[in-house]
């Protein structure tokens, strides 16, 4: 479980792609006014955010009842 | 800068400090990361304290032999509930806490990516506690023989026959499930969705990184608990034989599928504190975090190993030898990537320039005694050894090294670092400085002893004991006492900087760094109303 | 505050420190820090594989955090230190240092304590190879069952520890807790094959001094072996939760010469075949209350209590309760369901009335059924013979 995380999470990359544009430098955090998510932005990534809700209570409730339908041979 | 602009949404709200509505509904209907972080915070202190006041009172029936102030079915009630509640009503909605926290803070989200559902998660708390505990009072009215007692592990056929408090603490654990499941699926969806740009998943700190894998493991592990009490609760109940051999079934089922869960939980109580430590030691030795990349390994091979060694909580059982030296074998294996670790955290330390104040008397302090229950941890893993350490002192002492020494110590630390950020004051250092004195010395007292009990012969779970027991029991109890009301300077402390102290900067500690480090103390209502960019 | 803080500070340096250097001691210490004597090949093993690792974690914790103390010291802000930037290994020098320790660490866990821990396990979980004897261990909600197949022996062992001792009216006694009425006997030098099984809930049965420890499991059998190189009194405990009474029901081991052994089987085969016989004689009534009475306080008191008020709602009960004051039987003279007399024999399923026709004598079942029937206020009147009871078996 603990590779598949760590492959599948490298595919997710920079969050916001190209989008920053000038920047002004503090440490490594830069505070970019107008950056960040736009609200579209924010509102795709909750949507992604309840999908992949609904997926893992789903798998949480499979394991459950996949106790009760198991028989050990 | 830090503090968030004056422009407004396009969502039109408009910015603003304050949160919509005071009182009781501000808090029964928040969906703000702070807020809920605040009350999972709140309640475990509370509920430490009780489960605390539990166990003291056992520690006190333990003090000398004979059967002094309670009877043998009261204590089998007080041991049991205190492990449940420490477990699931105080290490674990402390974590949560913390993750509600921070992690939105650490990784520049506006807050959890499912608010709604973290509201839920918390409030299923309360509830669940009052199920936990409810039997108690029943059986001051002569309802029921009280609250569970066949200890926290539920081993049937002992909680097949035993009273309406199985049944409460089965319905307990349900909706304690079902918190942890809500809240671990919320972590996990923010962590991978609303991380601020720039943030690579090898960027995210340590300490969302352990809540990660915590996440994981919960929602892995918490259906079989489930499961496995269900199918207490219908063998109770309805007929069904799953742990009676008479009907077909097997009593070692049980086991199994409890410690499925039962050793992953370990873990999940002790991962969020590993992510924490490395900053709090960076913080203090003003160095940057040693070996980022192998913590993160190390968390993982950690949390995936953590499923396949459950048996060796129960090699006493009888199992063929071949499962008895994997088991042994698997379990002894995770002591490497648990090396790796403390390597990390003394490599962090190591040509720094440290200060100790107080959460960094805590990080070392969970180093060395942690340190300690590791090693026990890994001769416990021998199966020819472990025919005398089982379901004795010697246990009970490994896993009070493991999760106070481990999990609660690493809750002070965090709690100890954070809160001048989450109050906007300072605590007080003087204070901290007792507390920490007082709880480390008075620990040793209290557990150290019980090591050499178990080598002695004393088993677990018993209200009364032989003679040669008597010495470190009553040592035991002192330090116990000593210990329980130590806390009580953790929580004056605590609630006298809630209400004012020294005025905290926003960056509160010199070598701090981090992006919950570049808001205002405390941050504002709404916390990265826009998201900073990560280069 | 901050004088007395830094001489606080100090001394908890130098007390740990104290410790520290004492720690290796102990391993090899007086064994009240450690497993008491080992009397059996296993309790011998153990002990070496656990001294071993106390050493070897030993050692591991002073090294480690010797390098941590070290670091505190030095490496502080007060001083002056500078920080370092490192975060990682760079270069071979640092790489051998890093990966070095977790070298050692392999070795020590599959090498040095692996394979020794690899034999060990083997050796404690082979029964069969020339075995001499077995012994059958039945764990019950709180005693235990001994019995000796090859011999024809079966008897219970029961907490022998006055309840006034333990309610500290009465001083303790030396073996407070750990002593029986009926210990288990075996011979030194023989290699005894222990089965273990249990009749109601998960018992664990363990003598420290044996060095095993195996759960009695209801349904099921399990298995372990000693062979006790000494002469001697052994005493154990119940190591698995099991009720009220977990922590009164112990284990005493009387390890004897194999003569003497023989000679106790043989005394303990007429002692229990007296008692049997006494199952065919007609008992007056006084008889069977007296006896009935000592066998109620041993066998029934613990949960029903001495006046048969019973502690609700898990004990029922004795006195006016509806199943005691019921009929003894049915008019053809058979058993009827749910009877007094079926409870006593077949016990409750689900519950912790064992079903003591598996551990009384017809005698004392006979005696302890008459003995309720006409105490605690009830008045039955009647009575019933042991060759009845063993006409029901």
């Amino acid at each position: 479980m603990g590779p598949f995380i760590a492959a599948a999470t490298s595919l997710l990359g920079n969050p916001a792609g190209d989008q920053v544009i000038a920047t002004r430098q503090q440490g490594d955090v830069e505070m970019d006014l107008p950056q960040g998510f736009t609200p579209e932005e924010l509102g795709r990534r909750r949507a992604a955010s309840r999908r992949l809700a609904w997926i893992l209570g789903l798998a949480a409730l499979a394991i459950y009842l996949l106790g009760f339908i198991y028989y050990r041979p | 800068m830090s503090t968030a602009p004056s422009i407004e949404h396009e969502t039109g709200h408009g910015h603003h400090a304050e949160p919509y509505q005071g009182g009781v509904m501000r808090w029964l209907t928040t969906t703000n990361h702070k807020d809920i972080g605040t009350m999972y915070l709140t309640f475990a202190l509370i509920m430490f304290f009780i489960g605390g006041a539990m166990i003291l009172a056992v520690r006190a029936e333990l003090f000398q032999p004979g059967l002094q102030l309670m009877q043998p079915e009261f204590f089998n009630q007080l041991i049991g509930v205190h492990a449940l509640v420490m477990i699931f009503a105080a290490l674990m909605p402390a974590a949560t806490g913390f993750a509600n926290w921070q992690i939105p803070l650490m990784i520049g989200a506006p807050d959890m990516a499912l608010p709604r559902i973290n509201n839920w998660g918390f409030w299923l708390l309360p509830p669940a506690a009052a199920l936990l505990t409810l039997p108690f009072i029943l059986a001051l009215f002569g309802i029921g023989d009280g609250a569970v007692n066949t200890g926290w592990t539920l081993y049937a056929p002992l909680s097949v026959q035993g009273g309406m408090g199985v049944d409460f603490a089965i319905f307990s654990i349900h909706i304690l499930g079902v918190s942890s499941i809500l809240g671990s699926i919320n972590i996990i969806v923010t962590i991978f969705n609303l991380r601020a740009p720039g943030m690579t998943m090898m960027k995210l700190p340590l300490f969302a990184w352990g809540w990660l894998i915590t996440a994981f493991l919960l929602i892995a592990t918490i259906p079989v608990l489930a499961g496995a009490v269900t199918m207490l609760l219908t063998d109770r109940h309805f007929g069904t034989s799953f742990f009676n051999a008479a009907g077909g079934g097997d009593p070692i089922l049980f086991q199994h599928l409890f410690w499925f869960f039962g050793h992953p939980e370990v873990y999940i109580l002790l991962l969020p504190i590993w992510g924490l430590i490395p900053h709090v030691l960076g913080t203090f030795s003003r160095k940057p975090i040693y070996g980022y990349k192998a913590q993160v390994y190390s968390f993982i091979a950690i949390g995936v190993l953590s499923v396949v060694v459950w048996a060796h909580h129960f090699f006493t059982a009888g199992m063929p030898v071949p499962a008895l030296l994997y088991f042994m074998y698997s379990t002894m294996f995770i002591s490497l990537p648990l090396a790796v670790l403390f390597f990390c955290w003394v490599a962090t330390m190591w040509r720094g320039a440290m200060t100790f104040e107080t959460p960094m008397l805590f990080a070392q302090g969970f180093i060395v005694l942690f340190g300690l229950a590791g090693l026990t941890g890994l001769v416990l893993a021998d199966v020819a050894a472990d025919a005398q350490y089982h379901h004795s002192y010697f246990v009970v002492a490994h896993f009070h090294y493991a999760l106070f020494a481990g999990g609660i110590m690493g809750v002070m630390t965090g709690v100890y670092y954070w809160l001048p950020k989450w109050t906007g004051h300072m605590f007080s250092e003087t204070l901290g400085k007792w507390h920490f004195w007082l709880t480390v010395i008075s620990f040793n007292l209290t557990f150290m002893p019980q090591f050499f009990l178990g080598l002695a012969g004393m088993p677990r779970r018993i209200p009364d004991y032989a003679l040669q027991f008597a010495e470190f029991n009553a040592i035991s109890t002192v330090g116990a006492f000593i210990l329980g009301f130590s806390q009580l300077i953790f929580a004056y402390n605590i609630w006298k900087c809630v209400k004012g102290g020294t005025k905290a900067t926003d960056k509160v500690w010199e070598g701090a760094d981090g992006l919950e480090w570049d808001l205002s103390s405390p941050p504002p209502h709404h916390s990265w109303e826009i998201q900073p960019v990560i280069k | 505050m901050k004088i007395l803080y830094r001489f606080c500070l100090r001394a908890g340096i130098s007390l740990s420190g104290l410790l520290l250097a004492v720690l290796p001691s102990l391993a090899h210490a007086d064994y009240s820090w450690n497993f008491p004597t080992p009397v059996t090949p296993i309790a011998r093993d153990t002990l070496e594989i656990h001294n071993h690792f106390m050493i070897v974690i030993t050692i591991l914790f002073v090294v480690v955090f010797g390098i941590m103390i070290y670091s505190m010291v030095k490496h502080r802000k007060s001083v002056g230190h500078q920080p370092a930037r490192f975060t990682g290994p760079t270069g071979t020098v640092q790489w051998i240092w890093a990966l070095v320790p977790f070298a050692i660490l392999l070795f020590i866990d599959y090498v040095l304590m692996g394979i020794p821990a690899y034999h060990a396990v083997l050796d404690m979980e082979d029964t069969r190879t020339k075995a001499d004897m077995v012994l059958k261990v039945t764990g019950m909600q709180w005693k235990w069952q001994y019995e000796y197949p090859d011999s024809g022996i079966k008897y219970l062992s029961t907490t022998s520890t006055p309840r006034e001792q333990i309610a500290n009216k009465e001083a303790k006694g030396e073996h407070y807790l750990l002593e029986v009425d009926n210990p288990v006997v075996l011979p030194v030098g023989k290699k005894v094959r222990i089965l273990l099984t249990s009749t109601d809930v998960i018992h664990t049965w363990w003598v420290p001094q044996f060095g095993v420890k195996r759960d009695a499991i209801p349904g099921f059998l399990r298995e372990t072996w000693v062979k006790i190189e000494q002469p001697g009194t052994y005493r154990g405990q119940c190591a698995e939760l099991c009720g009220k009474d977990h922590g009164f029901m112990p284990v005493v081991v009387h390890a004897v010469p194999e003569p003497e052994y023989l000679a106790w089987v043989d005394e303990k085969k007429s002692k229990l075949a007296a008692a049997a016989a006494g199952s065919d004689k007609t008992w007056s009534k006084e008889d069977l209350l007296a006896a009935g009475k000592d066998v109620y306080e041993k066998q029934c008191a613990v949960c029903h209590q001495s006046e048969g008020q019973g502690l609700a709602p898990a004990f029922p009960a004795l006195a006016g309760s509806k199943i005691v004051t019921g009929p003894l039987l049915s008019p053809e003279g058979k058993l009827l369901k749910d009877s007094h007399v079926d409870r006593v024999l077949n016990g409750k399923e689900g519950t912790a009335m064992q079903a003591f026709k598996n551990t009384l004598s017809d005698t004392d079942l006979a005696a302890v059924i008459t003995y309720e029937r006409n105490s605690f206020g009830n008045k039955k009147g009647d009575l019933i013979q042991p060759a009845q009871i063993k006409s029901l078996r």
